[in-house]
């Protein structure tokens, strides 16, 4: 056999093993998912019109709460938006209303729909809009973003039912379909779906307001997951607190409808008067362990040795920040939550009991230690942020309070973020907001608290726009003088393909 | 054996053929009065004259035998005419040797039968009687007596004889014609019949023939003689008919004699079976009586198609296309019809119902479908010719390769036989045929493509094509998908089979019809519903075989042999590839370049110039198709859709790895490691194979290594959703077929007869590997329908709606759809598409650009997809979208267990649209409602809309939600419209906008104008009846100008008969000897003579000889060249003959 056979042999050999090795192929679908966002985003581009949902319009028993619907336009133009409310009995006509360039603009919604404990849906052509919502009563205010999507599973992950607190949730469905809801109650040994809980039908088109107090009772401490078993909806709790328990204040929370291995919460506070813990929920079948760091704002202190938990499947852990001896008593910091790759859910609850003490004199030349707000009563809960992005709008702010308000900015990057702030407000001219813009830098791995600058309009309020080349996380934490109240709560991204959201980055 | 018949008289001594007859008491009582008996023959002075007219041109040395026979007449009366029809040599000097007082009468030019024959209208009036002769018959000495003698006693305006075989005139050839209701006309006779005076009995026939056939002169001249438009082949069937019409009628004379040579086609160039299709159609336009055409009419032309589609199924293709060209021709010469049967109305004397008892019950052409020409039954002929190759295929040496056939053709019928009657699911590229036949040629003819939202553009060729058929198949849709998917199985099998047929290599043969017919290439294509894969499969060794054999290259052809004209032979090329653009212009493309490819074989082989004729023919034949498929190609040209022409578009299915490409594992059938035999045995002629074998198997090689290189690159960038991989698989199935033909080549030349040793045992292995590579497909027929699902999304789907007054977005990786969809911009392979109703056709299933709707939906969906937007109905709503449907594999389950999930979030993004409703269906497909969903049409006079709709999208979202319209000028889709308006009334139509629709009101035509940037609505001036309808541009026509007539040319180029080459054989043909008319001769005696059996090497009953007879012909001119063991070419029998 000639030689040239066997090297042509020897070739097409050759080459079908050359394929067979460069060429290992898949066994499954190459994955994919949409950029869709987890948490309320509003949207730079890519919009042709954002949606956006409120739910809660009511909470505890008694005296109403006012539900107001605060729409921030951070464009140059003015824009049409139309307000859907929902009520238990269904749809309300919608209204339009003009929303000016450059700031914020409150609809009264149960003036405006004269009917109270509406949800609604606030629909405008600009995905750059954000809407957030406010509940007011005596004592108790609280606001926070709406959702910018639905989804068929809710986590709440701190609820309270003991002694003056009431807890509710507001299934919003403003869907043509109906929804199917069950509500599972996760206890600290158990969890379970009560048959009051279960089954709930929540018509196309209509909210429903769900007592959780009157079926989970006398519980200072547990978490709830509502998931549709069709269609999808919108939930959010509403959590009043009388003070029997020597706490006064309203929480709301917009359901996280993701679970994430990774969370930051960059406002966190200690000092006298104040409590704070962190619940972290194990939504898995499996036992995990997750990884919580302190980090005090601006090096402040040394940062304490994380605290590792273990939660067993479908239960949670709780970590009193207040008590926790690891953390430096006095001060802001962020809370970064990490795992091995398990998803979890957190939540840090935030109370008021007291002033403040009174801050030390810094040393000279040293900065100013940071401090809790000066109010002495109010809680707050927050959810933080499983995403890092480069854009970011914190929405009305009463840049007159006072205590004033703050903004709390996480450089959870590697880098040095350098962040510049530009207010948004109707009342500015351009100078002004140039003259109003300013840059600082935020260390890597290191927390800033930004005190918003006083309104022209005082009582008014304004909004703030954070952009930075590295992204970073912002929160937000509003004093309400009037009621002696507090709120804290994510800002809101703006979804660029440039500057994200991002998922953090492991741990 | 002749049986006695109770009053009949024995035969004469002689036989039939005799001359002496007697005759029944009531013949002789009806001659008596005529004044005949069979004492008196009318042969003397004072019988009628008779003129012979003899129709001659060219003809051979059997004229003199012609003319000496009717000089030999007894009948004193008989003048001969010879009518020289043109022939090249004149023939007034052989006429003049033996005939000296026949007159000739010279006709410069050929113009048929008829016309040559209509010279004796000018002599009618000369003699009562005409005889009408061919230049190739033998009167026996008392036909001219006989036949006169029968013309009196019967009365009869036609008078036939009985013709024998000219070299025996024991063997009856014509004893009169049987004619049904439908022109069709057969021989009362079995071929080769023996005249045993089974027909010696005169009586009425509907018609006889022309070669010897006495007419009454009035009665010619009345019915104006032959009809010239039927020049042959059907003449004497017309004049017999008319002749019964003008109430005379047709005699058969068995005491009439006549030797007839016939053998026409050798002389002449001409399609018999062709032309008696187009005069059957003729005679049945024009001579059938009024109160019978209605319904004979419409059944004949039922029978032509059911004879075209009979006939494509059994793949005689030429007489398919004679069909339709006949029908054709029916429709073109209706005036002329029309015209005949007026001046038949003129001397009609006798209803149909009066000669109704002559006419054949039933259909001759329908008869024809199962019996061959010579009147043996199609399956007694395929089982002689199967004979004979079984009788090859179970020599010694070809056992193994019969079995190997037998098993293959048992495998593929098995794994099919669910699919024959079976479930044929709308997946894919199985999509639907469409709404009818009807709708698939409007389609073509409008040039308004259903896909998106409707665009100008003329439809891929397979829209027309599948109405055809499905207009031959009498609008049976259904039955048309079901061939478009199931006979490329059958076409590409025969391909494989015929692949090496001039090879002579059972062995080769049936290797190359095992690897191709089992390919998993073809078996997933068929799985997996990739109908561009199947056609270029099913075409593809027919068109390298076409393109190899002309090329000369061996083992296809001879490199020196004679060809064919090279254009026809391109032409022929180039309609394959024209039937392959139908369904894929890609794979056509992959075709050219895989023979390119292939012409390394040849190359290397030192047949340079085969290969460059190869490439040469190729490249030619692809330009020809282009221009066929011009249309189309330009409309993808000027939409910038490059995907439109490959078919192929990004997606995320899983990718199969290099050994699942190379094996073949592309889809549900695996092969596993057994799979790899084929490669094996493929590789096994690189070491054994020797010249040809050895570079063929070599350009197998390359075409094959080439195929998987290209087909795992695009796998590895996702771009093989739509047409699958198996599209780019083909050549490497073609390629290892002709490979593993090359070992079997090699085994028979370069093995058998060597000494022991590597090459042995390496042919051994190669057996082995082919075997173990075709056990998986063996394996993988027990499933009866190769795994292809076996339901589909339309079941589930018509429980929530009928019709297709609305559409469907489809959403779903582009693999899975059974549409052409768009791909969403930023969605990672998501793509959408439109049907209108639930159900995909065929249209949709290739795509253009879509227009601004397509644009508007892409936008909203993508904006809906990633939150940007929850009023997607909204978008969607005015387009007339009803319902959007999210699929995550090619059928439900539990159908199709393969999956390619929509990016995450898809579907939770349709689900949060406020104007979206979700339905329950089945697994796999998430339905939506659009709320509000507008009417294709609707009045939107009620709606607050600014002027243009809100073109953007941005305001129109921003808008309040629009109730929906009320429907006008009717509800399903289409290109024309009607209905009553309003004055006033503003129509908004939801197709794409374009100034070819027009609305036509009583007050004339409405305004247009665009609506919401894609769609158009209509300012109705004033109230009353309205019609909505599309112009066709002219651009348009323009391009099915240039698409039909290039198709036509093709088809009458490839048509077109080869001009035999010039030839002059020796003639030593026999003296005719007069007195065999009165005796026979001995059956299969050819005394010596060269008949045309054994000038193709076959002895007389059919076998093959080694050597044709060495005296058989001297041919001086090019002779083809017999290829071994195939029979040799048709030659003329031993005369000397020079045809123009």
């Amino acid at each position: 056999m000639k030689f040239g056979r066997i090297l042509l042999a020897l070739v097409a050999v050759a080459a079908v093993v050359g394929l067979v090795v460069w060429f290992p192929g898949s066994s499954e679908p190459e994955p994919s998912a949409l950029d869709r966002p987890v948490v309320a985003a509003a949207v730079a581009d890519q919009a042709v019109s954002a949606t956006w949902y409120c739910a809660a319009a009511t909470a505890g028993p008694g005296e109403p709460f006012a539900h107001r619907i605060i729409i921030t336009n951070p464009t140059d133009r003015n824009l049409p938006v139309r307000v859907s409310p929902v009520g238990p009995t269904g749809p309300v006509p919608s209204k339009m209303f003009l929303v000016p360039a450059h700031g914020p603009f409150v609809v009264d919604v149960d003036r405006e729909f004269a009917a109270p404990g509406l949800s609604a849906s606030v629909e405008s052509p600009s995905g750059q809009i954000v809407v957030e919502h406010r509940l007011t009563a005596i004592n108790q205010e609280d606001q926070v973003p709406c959702a910018t999507a639905t989804s068929d599973r809710w986590w709440f992950p701190a609820l309270d039912s003991a002694r003056g607190a009431t807890a509710k949730v507001t299934l919003f469905n403003p869907f043509p379909g109906d929804a199917g809801v069950d509500i599972e109650v996760i206890l600290d040994a158990s969890a379970r779906t009560p048959a009051e809980l279960s089954g709930i039908v929540v018509p196309a088109r209509s909210s429903r307001v769900v007592d959780l107090g009157a079926v989970v009772q006398r519980r200072d401490l547990f978490a709830v997951v509502v998931r549709a078993r069709s269609g999808r909806l919108i939930a959010e709790t509403t959590q009043t607190f009388d003070g029997s328990t020597g706490v006064v204040g309203l929480r709301m929370n917009v359901g996280m409808a993701t679970e994430s291995p990774r969370w930051v919460l960059p406002g966190g506070f200690t000092g006298q008067g104040v409590a704070e813990s962190l619940v972290v929920v194990n939504p898995t079948d499996q036992r995990i362990s997750a990884e919580v760091r302190v980090i005090p704002f601006a090096g402040a202190s040394t940062a304490p040795e994380p605290i590792v938990l273990d939660l067993p499947a479908l239960r949670y852990a709780v970590v009193d920040l207040s008590a926790e001896s690891r953390v430096p008593p006095v001060g802001y910091h962020a809370i970064s939550v990490a795992t091995d790759g398990a998803p979890v859910v957190v939540a840090r609850l935030n109370s008021v009991t007291g002033p403040p003490a009174a801050a030390p004199a810094p040393a000279d030349g040293a900065p100013a230690t940071a401090v809790r707000p000066a109010v002495t009563s109010g809680v707050a809960i927050s959810t933080g942020s499983p995403v890092m992005a480069g854009d970011w709008l914190v929405p009305a702010i009463d840049a007159g309070a006072n205590p004033a308000p703050v903004v709390f900015v996480h450089n959870p990057a590697s880098t040095v973020a350098q962040i510049s702030t530009v207010p948004v407000d109707p009342d500015l001219g351009a100078d002004a907001v140039a003259a109003a813009t300013s840059t600082i830098e935020v260390a890597a791995g290191d927390s800033v608290a930004l005190t918003v600058p006083p309104s022209t309009r005082p009582g008014t309020s304004v909004g703030l726009r954070i952009t930075s080349m590295t992204p970073i996380v912002v929160e937000r934490l509003v004093t309400y003088p009037t009621e002696n109240e507090l709120a804290m709560g994510l800002a809101v991204p703006f979804r660029t393909p440039q500057s994200g959201p991002v998922p953090l980055p492991g741990r | 054996m002749h049986s006695e018949a109770p009053g009949e008289l024995p035969l004469p001594e002689g036989g039939a053929s005799g001359f002496e007859w007697d005759l029944d008491d009531d013949d002789a009582d009806e001659d008596a009065k005529w004044g005949l008996t069979t004492d008196a023959a009318v042969v003397g002075t004072g019988v009628p004259a008779v003129i012979a007219v003899v129709v001659a041109r060219d003809p051979g040395s059997w004229f003199e035998d012609t003319l000496r026979s009717l000089a030999r007449q007894e009948y004193s009366e008989l003048s001969v005419v010879v009518v020289d029809n043109g022939s090249a040599d004149r023939l007034d000097d052989r006429v003049r040797v033996t005939l000296p007082d026949a007159r000739v009468i010279r006709r410069e030019s050929d113009h048929g039968f008829s016309a040559a024959a209509n010279e004796a209208r000018a002599f009618a009036d000369d003699a009562p009687f005409l005889l009408f002769c061919h230049d190739d018959v033998v009167l026996g000495r008392e036909a001219v007596t006989a036949m006169v003698a029968e013309a009196f006693r019967a009365n009869a305006g036609v008078v036939g004889a009985k013709l024998v075989d000219w070299n025996d005139p024991g063997i009856l050839t014509s004893v009169g014609l049987g004619v049904d209701g439908y022109g069709a006309a057969a021989e009362l006779v079995d071929p080769g019949e023996l005249d045993q005076s089974q027909h010696d009995q005169a009586r009425n026939v509907f018609a006889v023939s022309t070669a010897c056939m006495l007419v009454r002169s009035d009665l010619f001249t009345v019915i104006g003689g032959f009809r010239q438009d039927i020049p042959t082949c059907g003449e004497d069937v017309d004049l017999c008919w008319r002749t019964l019409i003008a109430g005379a009628s047709v005699q058969f004379c068995p005491r009439a004699v006549v030797r007839h040579r016939g053998r026409f086609e050798e002389r002449r160039r001409i399609d018999r079976e062709r032309l008696t299709i187009r005069h059957q159609a003729r005679m049945v336009l024009a001579n059938v009586e009024f109160r019978r055409a209605w319904y004979r009419i419409p059944v004949s032309f039922v029978l032509a198609l059911v004879d075209a589609v009979t006939s494509l199924v059994l793949g005689r293709f030429r007489r398919s296309g004679d069909d339709l060209a006949a029908l054709a021709g029916g429709v073109v010469g209706l005036p002329r019809a029309v015209a005949q049967r007026s001046r038949i109305r003129r001397y009609r004397r006798s209803h149909d119902s009066e000669f109704e008892p002559l006419v054949h019950r039933g259909s001759y052409r329908l008869a024809s479908l199962v019996r061959t020409d010579d009147g043996q039954s199609r399956f007694a002929a395929a089982t002689e010719s199967s004979r004979g190759y079984l009788r090859d295929l179970t020599a010694t040496d070809s056992r193994a390769g019969v079995a190997l056939i037998v098993a293959v053709v048992a495998i593929g019928v098995l794994g099919t036989r669910k699919l024959i009657g079976g479930e044929l699911p709308v997946l894919r590229e199985f999509v639907d045929a469409a709404q009818g036949t009807r709708s698939l040629l409007g389609e073509w003819w409008t040039a308004w493509r259903d896909t998106g939202l409707g665009e100008s553009a003329v439809p891929q060729p397979i829209v027309p094509g599948l109405g055809i058929v499905s207009g031959v198949l009498l609008g049976s849709v259904d039955l048309a998908r079901r061939l478009l998917v199931l006979m490329p199985l059958l076409i590409g099998g025969l391909g494989a089979w015929k692949l090496f047929a001039r090879a002579g290599s059972s062995r080769a043969r049936a290797a190359s019809f095992a690897v191709y017919a089992l390919s998993p290439v073809l078996l997933n294509s068929l799985g997996t519903g990739r109908l561009q894969a199947l056609w270029v499969w099913a075409i593809a060794p027919w068109f390298l075989r076409r393109i190899a054999t002309h090329a000369g290259a061996e083992p296809f052809g001879v490199e020196d042999a004679r060809r064919g004209p090279w254009l026809r032979h391109v032409a022929g090329a180039a309609l394959l590839l024209v039937v392959v653009g139908s369904v894929s212009i890609a794979g056509a493309a992959l075709l050219v370049v895989s023979v390119l490819v292939l012409s390394i074989g040849p190359w290397w082989s030192g047949s340079r110039r085969a290969a460059v004729r190869m490439c040469v023919a190729a490249v030619a034949s692809a330009v020809l198709a282009a221009v066929v498929l011009s249309p189309w190609i330009v409309a993808a040209v000027r939409s910038g859709d490059l995907t439109s022409i490959t078919g192929i578009w990004f997606g995320r299915m899983v990718r199969p790895s290099g050994a699942d490409v190379i094996t073949g594992s592309v889809g549900p059938v695996t092969v596993g490691y057994l799979g790899w035999g084929i490669i094996v045995a493929a590789a096994v002629p690189l070491l054994i194979g020797r010249r040809w074998r050895s570079t063929w198997s070599v350009a197998a090689w390359v075409l094959a290594l080439a195929s998987w290189g290209g087909s795992l690159v695009l796998v590895d960038l996702g771009w093989f959703a739509g047409a699958g991989v198996e599209l780019t698989l083909v050549p490497a199935a073609l390629g290892l077929a002709i490979a593993v033909s090359m070992a079997a080549f090699a085994f028979e030349h370069d093995v058998v007869g060597g000494d022991f040793g590597v090459r042995q045992v390496l042919s051994g292995v190669a057996l082995v590997a082919l075997l173990l590579g075709l056990v998986p497909a063996f394996v993988a027929s027990s499933d009866g329908r190769w795994y292809l699902p076996q339901g589909d999304y339309q079941r589930a789907l018509n429980l929530v709606a009928e019709g297709d007054d609305f559409r469907t977005l489809w959403i779903g990786d582009a693999d899975v759809l059974p549409l052409a969809g768009w791909e969403l911009p930023g969605s990672s392979g998501l793509a959408a598409g439109l049907s209108e109703g639930f159900s995909p056709t065929v249209t949709q299933r290739s795509r253009l650009d879509g227009g601004a709707p397509v644009a508007q939906i892409n936008a909203a969906l993508g904006a809906a997809l990633v939150g940007g937007t929850a009023r997607l109905g909204q978008a969607l709503a005015p387009m007339g979208i009803r319902y959007v449907l999210l699929v995550d594999r090619p059928a439900p389950e539990p159908f199709s267990p393969l999956e390619v999930p929509p990016p995450t979030g898809t579907e939770s993004a349709l689900r949060e649209q406020l104007d979206l409703t979700q339905l329950p269906l089945a697994p796999g497909a998430s339905l939506f409602r659009v709320d509000e969903a507008w009417p294709l049409r609707s009045d939107i006079s009620g709606l607050t809309l600014p002027n243009d709709g809100n073109a953007k999208l941005v305001a129109q979202l921003a808008a309040p939600p629009i109730p929906a319209p009320p429907a006008v000028l009717g509800l399903g889709p289409g290109t024309s419209f009607e209905g009553d308006l309003v004055a006033g009334a503003s129509v908004a139509q939801a197709v794409t906008s374009d100034p070819g629709w027009t609305l036509q009101t009583a007050g004339g035509p409405a305004t247009r104008s665009d609506l919401f940037g894609w769609g158009q609505r209509f300012s109705v001036p004033d109230a009353g009846p309205a019609t909505l309808g599309w112009s066709t541009p002219t651009s348009s026509r323009g391009l099915q100008a240039v698409q039909v007539v290039s198709l036509l040319l093709l088809l009458v180029l490839v048509a077109r008969r080869r001009p035999e080459p010039t030839r002059r054989v020796r003639n030593i043909e026999r003296p005719v000897d007069f007195d065999d008319l009165d005796g026979r001769t001995d059956r299969g005696d050819l005394d010596g003579r060269a008949g045309r059996d054994d000038l193709e090497g076959r002895t007389d009953r059919g076998e093959l000889v080694a050597e044709p007879p060495a005296d058989a012909a001297v041919i001086t001119a090019e002779q083809p060249v017999i290829e071994p063991g195939e029979p040799g070419p048709i030659v003329a029998p031993a005369v000397d003959e020079e045809p123009s």
